[in-house]
């Protein structure tokens, strides 16, 4: 399978723009990055650093968002996201555990 | 952090059962040849360019794949919801590629062909990560109706609140069914009562799969069953409880079907949460919506689902009632061997073929009164050819469905060929391939002398061609709705008596045949099943 990416949980201080099916955030620390929803699978890339492909994003990041109540989380909800199924696809094909990638 | 998927690393307090289990999870050993395929495209190629030529490669090797992909793509570029600037038909996987990037596509196609033989080798997952969608949004719902708990962490644990379930849907897909099957038949099951069937509990695999991926502990903890007491945030767990047991009444398989017993269900629930009956019940709407999207992309229909949910429940209560009789009432079986018992007495106007053929059914009939053999399909089958051989057929099969129900294949012959005879036989139970086809389908019993119309009719159907018979006889193995098989008897050279009486004793025979496959299925399914898949 590709690779993934990590995606941080924007802090409070990160401004949040929906561009249509794209959501970007801006964080001071972490620069901008953007996220969308593609057959409910998560996919982001940063703006002014690699990965600027869009890349599948680790389940366990995108778990964090959702734990942390962010509004990140509602935003991928509302487009479709489907981390369960993510989960199982990862699970099924990766040559590894993500959690343990992100370390 | 953690181990890698599949590790051997033992997991604290499990049992071995599931530390076997859990290194099953994820080992990959059965993963479709694309993803292995395209797995090897980062080590083959260094550069993109080559890279998106040995994707291209791969994705057309499978035309549904390709076909799939370009769908996807286009549904991606033309929807509102698409990037604007790149809204075009897209017609090649290159174009795809190009267009959509290649990590994307890479993803894409990887999970739709891991997504493609899940659905083809374990059907259930489907229902259960649709169950576990409206499981999340009820859960966010009942958040936003208490303010009791963080709403998106309230969907996180619904979602993967059945976690363990879901993946051994995955992983032991035979075992998982025969458990549905079950759990369908008696009364509806407690969690827990799988611990019977696999001699673990999915509580207990999905905790350690939660653990090892670092799942938030609120994961975890809440994929616990709430019994009044909880070590973390209290209303988080009674929500995520709640949320499971009205979304498995509603729509599980084994649910109670009933709309008096839901009304009960949230009649608890709404006093624990301190909720009204009505504000409880008012969420679904809300749900059902909210998990539109999420639904959508995972292509679903939700008004089929719900739909095929009340067929799968109304099924399941049929079967329940029938078990409950069955089970009450053990003269069931003891009033059918009566009434077979006085039909198969001896009748003097009988011909040969049909003494014969009494005798052969009337012997079987002993041997299922006799608990000592009764089960042994083996000995039942062994006789049941033996019978047929005696009455004048030439040859004969028993054929067996394949897992997936696709397919007939031979599995025991007897006479003058017959392991060629088991060997070519394979029929596909449907009108498409043939009249044999259909019977099977529509669960017909032939008699058939090749003659007149029928020597046209079957003469074109690609088995009895191969076979070349004078006359045959199909009869199919049908037990709760399913086709287990069939017995398929011929000849070439003899001319066989096809009297009524002949034809009636031949479906006691193939009768008795499906009696011992039913009897094995109980004993299969009984508390010391589970054993393996």
């Amino acid at each position: 399978m590709s690779e993934w990416i990590q995606v941080p949980v924007p802090s409070l201080t990160a401004t949040l723009e929906e561009r249509g099916a794209v959501l970007r955030v801006t964080c001071p620390q972490d620069g901008a990055l953007e996220l969308r929803v593609d057959e409910g699978f998560v996919f982001a890339r940063y703006l002014n650093r690699e990965p600027q492909r869009w890349t599948s994003v680790s389940p366990a990041s995108v778990i964090a968002v959702f734990a942390q109540n962010s509004p990140v989380g509602a935003f991928l909800r509302r487009q479709g996201a489907s981390l369960l199924q993510q989960l199982l696809v990862d699970l099924a094909s990766a040559p590894s555990n993500p959690a343990e990638s992100a370390e | 952090m953690t181990g890698p998927v599949g590790d051997p690393m033992p997991h604290d307090g499990l049992s071995p059962e599931a530390e076997a289990f859990m290194r099953t999870v994820g080992a990959a050993s059965n993963l479709p040849m694309f993803v292995q395929n395209v797995r090897a495209i980062g080590q083959m190629a260094s550069n993109l360019e080559s890279r998106v030529a040995l994707l291209e490669k791969a994705i057309m090797q499978d035309v549904a794949l390709a076909a799939k992909v370009l769908k996807i793509a286009n549904a991606m570029t033309g929807t509102p919801g698409g990037d604007a600037s790149n809204r075009q038909q897209i017609t090649s996987v290159k174009q795809a590629i190009m267009l959509l990037g290649y990590d994307r596509v890479h993803y894409l196609s990887s999970a739709t062909s891991v997504f493609g033989q899940l659905e083809q080798d374990a059907p259930a997952v489907r229902d259960l990560l649709v169950e576990s969608v409206i499981t999340a949004n009820h859960g966010l719902q009942l958040s936003l109706a208490t303010g009791g708990a963080k709403p998106e962490l309230a969907y996180l644990c619904g979602l993967f609140r059945r976690l363990g379930e879901v993946l051994v849907a995955c992983y032991r897909p035979q075992q998982y069914l025969t458990w549905l099957e079950r759990s369908q038949r008696e009364k509806s099951p407690r969690e827990g009562d799988e611990a019977a069937v696999f001699s673990f509990t999915f509580e207990e695999v999905g905790v350690a799969l939660a653990r090892r991926w670092g799942m938030p502990p609120d994961v975890a903890r809440t994929m616990r069953p709430y019994r009044g007491l909880s070590d973390g945030d209290h209303t988080l767990h009674l929500i995520t409880q709640c949320s499971a047991e009205v979304t498995r009444a509603q729509f599980g398989a084994g649910s109670l079907d009933n709309e008096e017993a839901l009304a009960a269900l949230r009649a608890d629930w709404a006093h624990r949460l301190s909720l009204s009956v009505q504000e409880i019940a008012d969420l679904q709407e809300a749900v059902m919506q909210e998990a539109g999207p999420t639904l959508r992309a995972m292509r679903v229909d939700v008004d089929s689902w719900v739909r095929e949910r009340r067929d799968v429940q109304a099924a399941a209560r049929i079967r329940r009632e029938q078990h409950a009789a069955g089970a009450g009432d053990s003269t069931g079986e003891a009033a059918t061997l009566a009434r077979l018992g006085e039909e198969l007495q001896s009748r003097d106007d009988d011909t040969v073929t049909e003494a014969r053929l009494r005798a052969a059914v009337r012997a079987l009939v002993e041997r299922r009164r006799d608990a000592t053999v009764a089960n042994d399909v083996g000995l039942v089958t062994q006789a049941t050819l033996r019978a047929a051989h005696e009455t004048g057929f030439e040859r004969g099969v028993l054929g067996i469905s394949t897992e997936d129900f696709k397919f007939v294949r031979g599995r025991v012959g007897f006479g003058n060929g017959s392991t060629e005879l088991v060997r070519n036989f394979v029929v596909r139970p449907s009108a498409t391939v043939g009249p044999v086809g259909a019977a099977l389908q529509s669960r017909t019993d032939l008699f058939v002398q090749l003659m007149g119309a029928d020597a046209k009719l079957y003469g074109r159907d690609r088995l009895i061609r191969e076979f070349n018979p004078s006359q045959f006889v199909l009869l199919p193995l049908v037990l709760e709705d399913r086709l287990l098989g069939c017995l398929y008897f011929d000849s070439v050279h003899e001319s066989i008596e096809a009297t009524d009486t002949a034809r009636r004793l031949m479906q006691h025979l193939r009768d008795q045949l499906v009696a011992a496959f039913a009897r094995h299925r109980a004993a299969a399914s009984g508390p010391t099943e589970g054993a393996g898949d």
